[in-house]
């Protein structure tokens, strides 16, 4: 009897419990089932994320835009190191460009003044020549006196004191005619010297001090063509530098809009929504949690921005990749982003 | 590598791995089959338990009336189990065209399958009982195939293969055939040759009557905490024969017919009723495990024991990889993979059949199909034949009178 009584018990557990596992099951297969039709045909769920400090996408937006920010300050700093540069070559080349006007001015004038004394030259050294030719013939007269004076001497038709008096004027008159031919060689020297210097002004290269002179101004176009190339070269570089500072600071004006970096302080709301689902979405939209992921559903919050980045994330029931957008959510229950779905817009079964 | 890749990896190996290893004796182990003594006629009793088939049963005894077998030494022994159609009728008019070989009887109440059979062996005189389904065709060979067997020492019980009718009926018989002939020809090859059947199909079930006997009681007497069971008892009178250290052995030369269910419903109780004997007989194992391994080879443990247990974990597995979103993932991603092996599977099987049975080939398109009833099968069947050890009946033949 006790066994028969514990046979029906032993029945009536095992009956309790697989109507109990069949009802779970059947339930479970059908909610399972129910889920995937709804997810194949609902275009209203998303996926809420709760964005902390702590958060793998806040931590590595962080260097990024500290680097954009660092290298947004280096080139400031370049801008305006090759500004100050640009002011400076200006100033130098300013300068150079007068030198090398004041020396062409300068060799001009030179060149000018050797010509006009050249010629003055000219005329003395004629002079001279004239001069010269008459000390020579004073010259064969002196030494005819000498020997004439010599003859005298010896036959003493004159005294020692005479002929040597005779010898000393014909000696001075040698030393002078001798004096004005090397006075003459320098005239004439000093006018080839001067011709030459003129001539070398011009570019001839017949005078070392010309020629040293046109070298200096040589240099001295080269230094001004080098810096009116560096200073293009300064100017290119601003410019580029200018567009690039541009640049950085609309990248970084971008990633401090991002949620990733307002997160960095503060605990930030969002939602992934693929983009089947985001063409019937705007600003200002409901968000609905619910208890049992598609029913008994409630208002927890409000859309408030749409962010143009594209983002990925795994489909909630299926697990596959999804591309998408996030969306900003201001929530009045911060449970709801702990759901793995919420729904935008409206309750998705009205319930 | 996650654990639902092992999960489902491992009975798949294991199913791979046996596959190969069952082809492989069934093409080159001749110990796989037996040696068929022909000269041995003993007297048979064909054991005929009907309920609700109607005009069926009479073709059934009509083609065990063409046997070649001395049928002189053939008696029928039918036993109609409370039908509420005219099935007795039909034996009675059997019984009134072959008077010396078909008797009929009929139960005062309906009773199973297995008091039926006992029922017609106390009333049969044959040495050898075979006991077979009254909706099956009989090959003319089937009773001397059969018989034959029993030359080789301790054979305890012979069963037979059992083919399809109706083949192309639709996408379910055209599955059901490559089962069929997938177990018969392959899947039973290993047991065979370990002479381990572990289970002899009730449509065609040759046993000697001392062993017969020896079983009779506990086949009738089976229960499950009071409740009669009335299903599985070819399994369970395999497994008793196993036990009592006798061999079993699967001929099949000896060839019966029958109609595969060719409707969801039907297959379904079907193959839940087969569940529910395969998962009983499962826990019995484990129960009397002690005395299985005392007298069965370690084999034949492992054929009892590690496709149960397969069988019970695949509900599990399905649950894990649906809450874990496996399926999703993976199984969909694969289903393509999935379906195109079993096209394979068809078609090879077509290549086969073409040359040995050219009546049983099939559509591999369809085969495709099978795929997805093995996943609603492995999941649901064994469910709901875990939660329903307290059901007797077969669910597949209507009510009793």
């Amino acid at each position: 009897m006790k066994f028969k009584l514990l046979q029906d018990a032993i029945i009536a557990s095992y009956r309790t419990a697989a109507i109990v596992v069949l009802l779970t099951v059947i339930t479970g297969v059908a909610s399972y089932l129910s889920l995937l039709v709804f997810y194949a045909v609902s275009d209203s769920w998303a996926a809420p994320i709760r964005l902390s400090p702590s958060h793998e996408k806040v931590l590595a937006i962080q260097p990024q835009v500290a680097t954009i920010e660092a290298s947004l300050l280096n080139q400031r700093t370049a801008l305006m190191k090759a500004v100050d540069e640009q002011d400076l070559l200006k100033r130098s080349t300013g300068d150079v460009s007068d030198t090398v006007n004041q020396l062409a001015t300068a060799i001009n004038a030179d060149a000018a003044a050797m010509n006009v004394t050249s010629a003055a030259l000219g005329d003395v050294i004629k002079e001279k020549e004239a001069v010269v030719r008459e000390a020579d013939k004073a010259v064969a007269a002196a030494r005819d006196l000498l020997l004439s004076s010599e003859k005298e001497l010896a036959a003493g038709l004159i005294t020692q004191d005479v002929a040597a008096a005779r010898r000393l004027t014909a000696q001075s008159a040698i030393t002078a005619a001798a004096d004005l031919k090397a006075s003459l060689a320098q005239l004439k020297y000093q006018q080839s010297q001067l011709s030459r210097g003129a001539s070398a002004s011009k570019g001839s290269g017949k005078s070392v001090q010309g020629v040293q002179l046109v070298q200096q101004q040589k240099e001295l176009d080269t230094t001004l063509v080098a810096s009116n190339a560096q200073s293009l070269l300064l100017e290119e570089t601003i410019n580029a530098l200018r567009s690039t500072i541009v640049e950085q600071e609309r990248l970084l004006a971008v990633a401090k809009q991002s949620p990733f970096f307002r997160a960095r302080s503060e605990i930030v709301h969002v939602a992934f929504v693929p983009y089947s689902n985001l063409k019937s979405m705007q600003v200002g939209d409901k968000v609905y949690d619910c208890l049992l992921q598609v029913v008994i559903c409630s208002e927890v919050g409000k859309v408030t921005r749409i962010y143009d980045a594209e983002d990925y994330a795994r489909h909630p029931l299926f697990k596959t990749d999804l591309k998408g957008q996030l969306v900003e959510l201001e929530l009045s229950d911060k449970t709801a982003s702990f759901s793995q779905v919420i729904f935008i817009g409206g309750r998705p079964l009205f319930l | 590598m996650e654990i639902v890749y092992l999960i489902f990896a491992l009975p798949i190996t294991v199913m791979v791995l046996n596959f190969g290893l069952t082809l492989f004796l069934r093409a080159c182990a001749k110990s796989t089959f037996i040696k068929k003594d022909y000269e041995y006629t003993p007297t048979v009793s064909v054991l005929l338990p009907c309920f609700n088939e109607g005009p069926h049963v009479y073709e059934t005894i009509l083609s065990i009336m063409r046997s070649e077998y001395p049928m002189e030494k053939v008696e029928i022994v039918a036993v109609d189990d409370c039908s509420s159609d005219d099935s007795f009728q039909w034996l009675e008019k059997a019984q009134q065209d072959f008077p010396n070989a078909v008797r009929a009887f009929r139960n005062p109440v309906n009773s199973g399958k297995h008091k039926s059979l006992a029922f017609a062996a106390s009333n049969s005189t044959g040495e050898v009982l075979i006991c077979i389904d009254s909706d099956c065709i009989f090959d003319k060979m089937a009773i001397r195939e059969m018989v034959a067997c029993f030359s080789e020492p301790d054979i305890g019980a012979v069963g037979g293969r059992v083919g399809i009718t109706n083949v192309r009926e639709n996408i379910m018989t055209q599955c059901q055939t490559l089962v069929y002939y997938y177990a018969f020809h392959i899947m039973k090859m290993s047991q065979n040759w370990a002479r381990n059947v572990t289970c002899i199909s009730g449509c065609l079930f040759a046993i000697k009557r001392e062993y017969f006997d020896k079983i009779e009681v506990e086949v009738t007497q089976r229960n499950w905490f009071g409740i009669g069971v009335r299903d599985g008892e070819d399994r369970y009178m395999t497994h008793l024969l196993l036990l009592k250290g006798l061999k079993t052995y699967i001929n099949i030369d000896a060839q019966c017919w029958t109609s595969a269910p060719n409707n969801l419903r039907q297959l379904f109780m079907q193959q839940l009723r087969w569940r529910r004997s395969g998962l009983r007989d499962l826990f019995w194992t484990i129960k009397n495990f002690r005395q299985n391994v005392k007298v069965m080879s370690p084999v034949t443990i492992i054929n009892y024991i590690f496709p149960g247990a397969l069988t019970v974990c695949w509900p599990f597995m399905y649950i894990y990889a649906g809450m874990t979103a496996w399926t999703t993932t993976h199984l969909l991603a694969m289903l393509p993979v999935y379906v195109g092996i079993y096209f394979l599977i068809g078609l090879a099987f077509n290549m086969y059949v073409s040359y040995h049975n050219p009546e049983q080939k099939i559509s591999p398109f369809t085969v495709s199909v099978l795929g997805a009833w093995f996943i609603v099968d492995s999941f649901f069947t064994t469910l709901l034949a875990l939660c329903t050890f307290d059901v007797g009946n077969w669910g597949t033949r209507g009510n009793p009178k």
